[in-house]
């Protein structure tokens, strides 16, 4: 029941989301272009430059915008599927509520990932026109070789926990509007938007001033400890520090789910 | 006829002003000039020099005057734009040709090469400016303080703190090293003698060698220096110890109290509901557990080694 579920969640998010996928790449084709152009050492008139940049800034925004749609193509997709008159088909039908809530973080996880592959496809265009396909590969090998060396023997296990780290965090990062949606859902009748808004803005705002408390007092306090370990732990350290990071943002995203699941349960309000 | 008489007198004031404004302007517009064969850049009475101003520290102006130009230059120079230090003693021309090159040159004031000669020369005293508080400045000269040239770690450079060290006289500055402070000890590394400058040392892959200061009189100065930095308020949150005790407290909030009490409320929790709530809190329970036992292993090990 759950891949019926996640196929009428993806037609749902991809009915319009392709068309942001395809003007995206096509504007990035553009501004490469517009890189070429201008790396080509030609005299170029000056309306002609102005328009090259213009598109290179419009390409730029059109990536967070893309970013910002999709997101908002599943929160919509979440809310309208929970919150408006389609609910009342939505649990009328024979599945469990965590699997109507595991469709949605499905399908939003797997749009999120197919977004940010197309903004690094975009990336990569415009980087491939604008410093070479020599000197662009150069640099991506260079610096895993260089970081996968400096964590040795652990390389490969430090990249597995990156990545391991960002699925459990573009978790957390669908879960949080979701519970704001719901928040807002359970809290108003009449204004859920600018209170979901509000909600995920505030909580955004919190974690930002955290990262940053973070970033500001805790990072060199990080390298000076790591430089302080005797030779040889300072890897395994590494790897333990993000193994305890993954397991951090877990416990937040099991709370979330657990808070989300309760409010589906016993506080809808479809009224 | 009063208001008459104020209406006109507003407006005679205000066309006195502008003119005479204008006048003014006009008479103020003085214009440089390029001899012939671009050597000399004349203000007036006053002539400048080319020199080469690679190791100066100069902060750039770009100045409204024009330079008026020959007959002869307006065939070969399409424009010139000019750019003057704060003080006016060196003045860069941006001479842009008809062929579409382009040549930089600087010209330093006539009666300021005394001051050239004097800060390119390495006698004489240096100085350190810590930057904060104002006039926060250590002279010494560079004879007679240091001990043995030694290799600078990365380490050092990394995370000590760096101040410029300065050539300097009223005229003119130029940056000639690196005061390099790692805890109580200091460390000078001078440019040319590692081949580098005050933008690129930061990045050099090469080996980069430099000088502890040994002498006590300069280290109790630089001491005194750096512990006024530090007593401003500003200067508290570049203190490495409030540093690591925030991110200590920081960080056993974010990754030991807040799971700590979520696994206590979620023991409770599961304790008095059924099914699946039962099994989300349990393994919240579970992820909290296993979060806090890496995060003690962590602690302790970072620990044991302070």
């Amino acid at each position: 029941m759950l891949t019926k579920l996640l196929k009428y969640d993806f037609k749902a998010i991809f009915k319009y989301w392709w068309i942001a996928a395809i003007s995206s790449i096509g504007l990035s084709v553009l501004g490469g272009g517009g890189l070429m152009l201008m790396n080509a050492e030609m005299d170029l008139p000056a309306v002609v430059s102005m328009t090259v940049i213009s598109v290179l800034i419009l390409v730029v925004l059109s990536f967070s915008v893309f970013v910002i749609l999709s997101m908002i193509l599943v929160i919509v997709r979440f809310y309208k599927n929970f919150f408006t008159d389609e609910g009342y088909l939505t649990f009328t039908l024979p599945v469990r509520r965590t699997q109507l809530l595991n469709s949605k973080l499905i399908a939003g996880g797997v749009v999120t990932v197919a977004t940010y592959l197309i903004c690094a496809i975009d990336v990569f265009i415009l980087l491939f026109c604008g410093i070479g396909g020599e000197n662009l590969f150069g640099f991506l090998g260079e610096l895993f070789t260089s970081v996968t060396r400096t964590m040795e023997p652990f390389g490969l296990l430090f990249w597995l926990e990156l990545l391991v780290l960002f699925a459990v965090w573009l978790v957390f990062s669908l879960l949080l509007p979701f519970c704001c949606v719901s928040f807002a859902s359970v809290l108003t009748k009449k204004a859920r938007v600018i209170t979901a808004i509000g909600l995920y803005y505030g909580i955004n705002t919190m974690i930002s001033f955290l990262l940053q408390l973070f970033f500001f007092f805790g990072l060199s306090s990080l390298m000076d400890w790591l430089y302080s370990v005797p030779q040889g732990m300072a890897q395994p350290l590494v790897i333990l520090i993000l193994f305890g990071a993954i397991l951090l943002v877990s416990v937040f995203c099991a709370v979330l789910y657990a808070v989300q699941y309760w409010m589906l349960d016993r506080k809808l309000n479809l009224a | 006829m009063k208001k008459y008489l104020i209406t006109f007198s507003m407006m005679l004031v205000l066309i006195l002003s502008f003119g005479s404004s204008a006048l003014a302007m006009s008479k103020a517009e003085a214009q440089y000039q390029l001899s012939e064969d671009l050597q000399t850049l004349y203000y007036g009475n006053t002539a400048y020099y080319p020199v080469d101003t690679s190791e100066l520290v100069l902060y750039w102006q770009e100045l409204d005057q024009t330079v008026a130009l020959s007959d002869t230059q307006r065939q070969t120079i399409k424009d010139v734009t000019l750019y003057a230090d704060g003080q006016g003693v060196v003045i860069e021309a941006t001479i842009q040709y008809t062929s579409g090159t382009r040549m930089i040159t600087t010209y330093l004031r006539s009666d300021c090469f005394s001051d050239y000669q004097d800060v390119m020369s390495d006698e004489g005293y240096y100085e350190v400016d810590f930057g904060w508080p104002s006039n926060n400045i250590v002279t010494y000269d560079k004879s007679g303080y240091f001990g043995e040239k030694e290799k600078i770690s990365g380490y050092i450079l990394e995370w000590g703190d760096v101040y410029f060290v300065y050539k300097t006289n009223t005229s003119l500055s130029r940056g000639i090293g690196g005061l390099i402070v790692n805890d109580d000890e200091y460390y000078y590394l001078d440019f040319k003698e590692n081949q580098t400058d005050s933008e690129h040392f930061y990045y050099e892959e090469k080996d980069l060698f430099g000088y502890r200061i040994t002498d006590p009189e300069l280290i109790s100065r630089l001491d005194v220096a750096k512990a006024a930095y530090y007593s401003e308020d500003v200067g508290f949150l570049y203190d490495d110890n409030l540093s690591q005790s925030v991110s200590a407290v920081l960080l056993c909030v974010v990754f030991g109290l807040i799971p700590l009490g979520i696994l206590i409320t979620c023991l409770i929790l599961m304790l008095r509901t059924k099914k699946t709530y039962k099994k989300i809190f349990a393994t919240i329970c579970i992820l909290s557990v296993a979060e806090l036992a890496v995060f003690t292993i962590v602690a302790t090990i970072i620990a044991m080694s302070q």
